[in-house]
Formats: C-alpha cells, sequence, structure tokens
C-alpha cells in the first residue's frame, strides 16, 4: 500500500518537473533536485527513528533496535546515525561510489548528508573515517569513507584526522553471520603512533553499517585511548520489521 | 589490479600482473601499480607494444624508480614511495598447463577483456582468478594480446581503451590523478587503475566450415519466400562481396521490405567458408527479434545473443547477434557485419559505438547498412563512393507504404494532464473522432514524444474510450517486454509508446497516430520509421498514418517526400522488371 502510494506520488513529481533536464541521481527522473523527493521519502526515511546504539531505521516511537535493547549491539558509541536504508536505488548508488570507480558522487550528495548529521549530532573536535587495509585500498585507489570524511570536514570546517590503522584485510562483514563479524574485526584497528585524542569528541564515518561491529572495535580503541564521545556516521543502514 | 615492473634473464624489461609466475624473471620493482602509471611513468623506456621490451642497461634499475616516484609526486600521490628491486625465483609448482592455455585460448580470441569479466570467465572455465591471470598473460608474452589500462593516459589527457571515449571523469585516488569512463558504463564501468587484455588479430581465424557447398545460398529455402525484388538484391549483396569493390554497402530498403531476410544468403556465404559473421543492431528489441529468426534459418549453426538483458556467457561462436554496445567487447575479430537499423538512436549519435562496429571488424572484413531510413552521414558517404548503395524500394507484398497526413490540431505539449482535469473541449472532442474513425481499420499504435506522456495519454484516451483495452509502455518500463509480447498478440485495442517502438516491429493489421508530430525530437527519420508500422503484412498491406500536430514541420514535410519518392522508385523497379 505505502509503496503504491510512494509510486503514485513519484508519477505526480515527474509529470510537475518534466520539462526540468536534471535527472534525479537515484531514479533518473527529471527533477530541479540532486534527489527527488519521492525518492528521498522512500531511502531516507526522515519520518523513522534510528537506533542510538547502531544507526538502524526503527520505528518511530523507539530509541534502540530489539538487538542492542538485547545488549548485542556496540558498547563504546554515543549515537549512531545513518542517513538511509540500505536498498533499492540507494544500494545501488553505493554501490556504485565503492565498486564501479565513481568516488566523485559522493560529492553531489553533501547537502543530504550534511543537513542530517548537523540535525542529529553535536560539534565534534575531529572527524575520523574507518580505515582500509593497505592492501585492499591499493588495488580500489580510495577508500569510500575516507572520501566521505574528507567532505564533510571541507563542508562544515571540522579538523579531518586519519588516525586510525586497520592491521588486518577482514573478510568483508556483509558475508558474515554476527558473531562471525564480531571475531572477523576483533583487534583490526589500532591508533596511529603519537596521535592524542584525549577529551575530544569524534565523529567516526563508514560507508554502510550492518550490526555496527565494526564501529565499535574502531570507538572502543579510540575511548581507550581518552576521546570522551564517539558519535558515528553512515550514509545506509538495515531497517528493523516495523510492527 | 596491480602490475609490476621486471627485468627478465635476458635483460628485458616487461610489465606482468603476475610477477611470481613469471619463467624469465630475475628481478622484480615493488610494491605493483596500476598500469596506467606504470605506462605514463615509463613511456620513454617501454616500447609502445607493451608486451616488449627494451634492453636493460646497467643504470636503467635506478632510473625506473626515479621516474615512478618522480610521476607520483607529480601526480601529487599519497602512497608513501618507497620503491625497491627484489630478486625472485619463479615458483615451479605453479607452471602454466599448456592444456588449459589452449583451452582458454579461443575465449579469449577476438575479445577485450576487462578487470571484471576476469572473475566471470574464471568461474566459466572452472579455473582460479589467479590461475587465469597466469594463462592469459602467457597468450600476451606470445604476442597473442597486449594488457592496457582499462583508461589509458597520455600528455593530452585520458582514453577509454573500450570505446575510445575521452570523455573522461577524473578524481584523486591514492596513487594521485585517477579517471572513470561514463560512456560505456552500462557494460559496467572501467577506472584508469583498471587493466583491460586486448586480443591482437590471429593470422588464421578461419573456422571448419560449416556447409560443404555453398553454391545454393540463394536456392536456399529461407523462412520467406523472396519475391523477385529481394532475390535480386540478395543476388546483388553476394556478387559485391565476391568483388570487393568497397568495404561497407548500404542497403536502403522501404519500410517491410524484408531487408533482414534479404541478407541471410550472404551470411550463409560466410558462414559456409568458415568466417565469423556478426549481426549487429542498437536497440535490444531488434535483437530479440532477429535472433529466433536466424536461429530458424541457420538451425545447423551455433548462435550466440549478446544484450544487456540476457546473462553473459564466453564461448567461441562464429555467428553472433549483438547490440551495439556489446560490440564494443570485441576486437577485429568479424570477416562479416551485417549491421540492422544503423541510423538508430544511440548508435547514430555515439562516436564510441562507431569506433566499436569498427574495432569488431578484422582489417580485411566487410560491413552491410541496413535500414529505410539512413543518415545524411551514410548518405554522404554513398554519394563520394565510399560506400556502395543497393536500393529495394518495393515493399515484400508488392504495395506502396502508406503516405501520412497532417491533422491540424491545437495539441500543447504541457497541458498538465492528470486524472481529474480535462483536456480542452476542441482537443478531446476532435482526438475521439479522429480515432473513432481509425479504430475500426485495426488496433492503434499512439506515438508520444516524451516518456512522461505517456501515463498522461493512456488516462486520457481510457477516459474517452472506457470500453476498450488502453494499455502503453517506454524505455524503463520494467513490463516492457511482457507488454510489447502482448501487442503483438493484438491483446490491445490502443497502445501508446515513445520512440522505443518506431522501428523493427510487425503488428498485423495495425494503425498509426502521431501526437505532438510537431515536437522537436521527431525527425525526417523517426517519422517515415514511424509511418512504416502500418501495412506490413499481406493480409493488411494498407494502413492509415496521421500526424496530429498544431503546425507541419519540415521533418514532417520531408517524411512525407521521403515515403512518396520510395514509392516511385517502387513503381519504377516493377515495370522494369515487368
Amino acid at each position: 500500500m505505502l509503496s503504491s502510494i510512494l509510486h503514485k506520488l513519484k508519477e505526480g513529481v515527474n509529470l510537475l518537473w518534466y520539462e526540468q533536464q536534471e535527472k534525479c541521481l537515484l531514479c533518473d527522473n527529471l527533477v530541479q533536485e540532486t534527489i527527488c523527493q519521492s525518492c528521498r521519502l522512500e531511502y531516507f526515511r526522515p519520518e523513522l527513528n534510528r537506533c542510538y546504539a547502531c544507526g538502524k531505521l526503527i520505528g518511530q516511537n523507539k530509541i534502540r533496535c530489539s538487538d542492542c535493547k538485547e545488549g548485542k549491539g556496540p558498547k563504546y558509541l554515543t549515537i549512531a546515525t545513518s542517513l538511509g536504508h540500505y536498498s533499492g536505488a540507494w544500494k545501488d548508488f553505493i554501490q556504485k561510489v565503492k565498486f564501479k570507480g565513481q568516488p566523485y558522487l559522493l560529492a553531489s550528495i553533501n547537502y543530504y548528508i550534511n543537513g542530517w548529521v548537523i540535525k542529529n549530532l553535536p560539534p565534534p573536535d575531529a572527524i575520523v573515517p574507518v580505515p582500509m587495509h593497505h592492501s585492499r585500498l591499493a588495488q580500489r585507489g580510495f577508500n569510500q569513507a575516507d572520501v566521505l570524511a574528507s567532505i564533510l570536514s571541507r563542508q562544515l570546517g571540522i579538523i579531518y584526522r586519519d588516525v586510525l590503522h586497520r592491521n588486518r584485510d577482514t573478510i568483508p562483514q556483509t558475508s558474515l553471520g554476527r558473531q562471525e563479524r564480531l571475531n572477523n574485526v576483533l583487534g583490526a584497528f589500532y591508533l596511529k603512533k603519537d596521535v592524542d585524542l584525549k577529551g575530544q569528541i569524534i565523529w567516526l564515518v563508514d560507508d554502510v553499517v550492518t550490526t555496527g561491529t565494526t564501529l565499535d572495535e574502531c570507538a572502543q580503541v579510540l575511548k581507550c585511548h581518552g576521546v570522551r564521545d564517539v558519535y558515528a556516521i553512515c550514509l545506509a543502514a538495515g531497517i528493523e520489521e516495523i510492527q | 589490479m596491480l602490475f609490476y615492473v621486471l627485468i627478465d634473464k635476458n635483460g628485458a624489461i616487461r610489465i606482468s600482473p603476475v610477477p611470481d609466475m613469471d619463467k624469465l624473471l630475475k628481478k622484480v620493482l615493488r610494491p605493483g601499480l596500476p598500469l596506467s602509471y606504470l605506462q605514463y611513468y615509463l613511456r620513454n623506456i617501454l616500447c609502445s607494444d607493451s608486451s616488449c621490451i627494451k634492453k636493460a642497461s646497467h643504470k636503467i634499475e635506478k632510473t625506473i624508480i626515479n621516474q615512478v616516484v618522480k610521476g607520483l609526486k607529480k601526480d601529487e600521490t599519497i602512497l608513501e614511495t618507497q620503491f625497491d628491486w627484489y630478486d625472485e625465483e619463479f615458483n615451479p609448482q605453479r607452471q602454466l598447463a599448456e592444456e588449459r592455455f589452449l583451452r582458454i585460448l579461443p575465449m579469449i580470441e577476438g575479445k577485450k577483456i576487462t578487470e571484471g569479466e576476469i572473475a566471470v570467465l574464471a568461474k566459466t572455465m572452472s579455473i582460479s582468478n589467479n590461475d587465469l591471470l597466469v594463462t592469459i598473460n602467457e597468450a600476451v608474452s606470445r604476442g597473442l594480446g597486449e594488457w592496457l589500462p582499462a583508461i589509458s593516459r597520455n600528455q593530452s589527457g585520458w582514453v577509454c581503451e573500450r570505446c575510445s571515449s575521452t570523455q573522461i571523469q577524473e578524481w584523486p585516488s591514492l596513487y594521485g590523478k585517477a579517471a572513470t569512463c561514463q560512456e560505456c558504463e552500462i557494460l559496467g564501468s572501467q577506472t584508469s587503475l583498471q587493466m583491460i587484455f586486448r586480443s591482437n588479430q590471429t593470422e588464421n581465424n578461419i573456422m571448419k566450415p560449416l556447409f560443404h557447398n555453398d553454391q545454393d545460398a540463394l536456392k536456399e529455402r529461407w523462412s520467406i519466400e523472396f519475391t523477385n525484388a529481394q532475390a535480386k538484391v540478395a543476388k546483388r549483396l553476394l556478387e559485391y562481396s565476391d568483388e570487393l569493390k568497397a568495404d561497407e554497402v548500404l542497403l536502403w530498403a522501404a519500410c517491410g521490405a524484408g531487408k533482414t531476410e534479404v541478407s541471410f544468403p550472404l551470411i550463409a556465404r560466410y558462414l559456409a567458408r568458415g568466417k565469423k559473421v556478426l549481426f549487429a543492431a542498437p536497440r535490444q528489441d531488434v535483437v530479440h527479434d532477429v535472433y529466433p529468426r536466424l536461429q530458424s534459418n541457420f538451425p545447423n549453426v551455433p548462435i550466440k545473443l549478446l544484450s544487456g538483458a540476457v546473462p553473459q556467457k564466453f564461448g567461441e561462436s562464429i555467428l553472433t547477434v549483438a547490440t551495439t554496445h556489446q560490440v564494443l567487447k570485441f576486437y577485429r575479430h568479424f570477416d562479416l557485419i551485417i549491421f540492422d537499423e544503423v541510423d538508430a538512436y544511440p548508435y547514430s549519435e555515439s562516436i564510441s559505438l562507431k569506433y566499436g562496429l569498427k574495432a569488431a571488424l578484422r582489417e580485411s572484413g566487410q560491413i552491410v547498412y541496413l535500414t529505410a531510413t539512413p543518415s545524411d552521414e551514410l548518405l554522404k558517404k554513398a554519394v563520394d563512393g565510399r560506400c556502395l548503395i543497393i536500393r529495394l524500394p518495393i515493399r515484400h507484398h508488392g504495395h506502396p507504404l502508406p503516405l501520412p497526413k497532417w491533422i491540424e490540431i491545437p495539441l500543447k505539449i504541457n497541458y498538465p494532464i492528470n486524472a481529474e482535469t480535462n483536456l480542452p473541449i476542441v482537443i478531446s472532442n476532435g482526438i475521439e473522432r479522429i480515432i473513432k474513425e481509425v479504430i475500426v481499420k485495426g488496433p492503434l499504435l499512439v506515438f508520444v514524444p516524451l516518456v512522461a506522456l505517456v501515463p498522461q495519454w493512456i488516462t486520457v484516451i481510457k477516459k474517452l474510450f472506457p470500453l476498450k483495452s488502453v494499455e502503453g509502455s517506454w524505455s524503463s518500463d520494467p513490463k516492457r517486454r511482457e507488454k510489447i509480447d502482448s501487442l503483438k498478440k493484438k491483446k490491445y485495442d490502443i497502445f501508446i509508446t515513445t520512440s522505443i517502438l518506431e522501428r523493427g516491429i510487425t503488428i498485423s493489421g495495425v494503425q498509426v497516430i502521431v501526437l505532438f508530430a510537431d515536437h522537436e525530437i521527431y525527425d525526417v527519420r523517426s517519422l517515415v520509421q514511424m509511418s512504416g508500422r502500418t501495412g506490413r503484412t499481406n493480409e493488411t498491406p494498407s494502413g492509415t498514418v496521421l500526424f496530429l500536430a498544431n503546425r507541419e514541420t519540415k521533418a514532417m514535410q520531408s517524411a512525407k517526400t521521403w515515403i512518396e519518392e520510395q514509392n516511385h522508385f517502387a513503381r519504377q523497379e516493377e515495370n522494369e522488371n515487368a
């Protein structure tokens, strides 16, 4: 029902704007904005809450998802938030960025991600990307979390600090279950030499969060070195079934 | 993928993605870099042919490191530039299996294989990615192909090695400047950090002949019986291939003249001689329509179908049917290319696809263009004598093409139409009356110039004709193929569509209305093609074509002239034949 309403909405929007020659980044329909309203409603789901602990999209009356309520979620993050739901055209967009050599696409969505994080998180002292192992970085040529972090840093005037190091090339988390994920990234990160972050507030940036284990590992390392609060920002997360 | 500079036992410099498998290895420069960087930084050291080789002088090791580091720094790399030469032995436990090499060779012959396709091919061959790389690298060192960066770099910028486009998006990578090609992205994106394997043209690509006797190519029973005019043209095509007067031939046929079938005897001739044939068209619909026709006419020939709508399969084949995008995957492979609907979008506007077609043809190969509406470019070629021209103006049933008629109606493109609003009464009455008159003759195909107009006009026409079954489709419609199948089975009374159905489709008894015929996207060619949908079958050899518009454009007038001229030629031919 909801999807059919959204579809109608999308059609309506298209008809209204069809004279414009700009294409929506996600659905190719002609609009005046980077991402059209119907795509924003469908993928960013601004009406839903985000789980405080892991950033997952959850019902309006909740603050944590059921996994995190049972204590299975991240423990070192103060607040985690994600811009959208990892599905459909939004998922395709992120995969284009990561796997199809188009990191420059991230620059075109800065308006949406800036607005979202400013609204949801307190200002930090520095912004830190989740690192990629050097062998994967050598193949891909860029770290999408890094690209995103530097865009945020430049746009919002926050210091960018690439302070974390990944010492193992872990298996991609997407292929693993919850417990396996935990073991997979356990001890995979450490802080670079001579870095002092005592008492600071950090925004930790990654592309996609699923269970939050990667973010939590990074946050733990940061907190062990005296960081006061770690807030996590992701482009996309899963969604909890809404009753 | 990372490539490594090697100096082999003979002191020659090579670049390889699998240094530990190189039998001639002596020293290797680590870490590796993507091929585009190495080729660019070392362009004065490496020969143009990437597999070879200049003799290394004693200072060369230092020079190479210096040039790489200097290049990276200039590109503002964020990489730590620590390079060193290592003495390494090749790993004898993983020798190349000759049997595997021979098995893979036909799969890579005549192709361009991208980094993304390596994994697919490896899976098809049930071997590991690395084993496949070793095998292809062996092919490169035997001179059967080359490693190229997917996007090459030169002093003036970037060039995509798959589609030749120079419209490249640049971005800063770990190494420095990197680039992604947006032109051929539809085939899987490519960046300058990736590589591509390109096969060289092989000396002897003659396959085992499929038939022993090709004398009967003309007498063969094809799925349609040739009219005199068709047989004459088929014969001229065969003669042309014998005489080799020009590399290119344009077959200019009337819509519904049966031009596709006319090329079959020529295809049979090439296949009979063991040569490779490609049937290409810019549009999926055309390709999917031709494939079964080729299957039924060449029942003993394995035919490969390549389009964005079917999963990719590797394998050799003598007859290939492909969209023009898929043709970009071949290099110097085909002896004959039959190119249907040559003036259709996107081919007609794409430099890359034109390059792709030429690159897929062997140097001695021939191209036959088939179209009802040749582009100015092709016509000019014909006038200059660079392309032979053969005309087939008579439709297979011998009846003339229906002439389009302009009906003046004050249609405006920007009426906000939805379920609640109504068209001005003059227009809706006019359209109702026109459709009522036409629809008694058969199902109605209504063309609109914009995708957004399809759902609008479905609503409008449904309201006017609540008892008729009204549907519509457009290029990105997920149900496009199902709907078009239903349309062919005459399940709809009125079908609203865009230019996707302007060519290649035959629906018995169909009548055509072009709404907003004065819209700028309609050139003379699309108007002729849309008109050509009518009267295509023996049962209903005539039909009605109406252009509904506010004014008569030049394109509308020219369309009429083109069709009149074609009919005139047809009458002349008939008189000559009589």
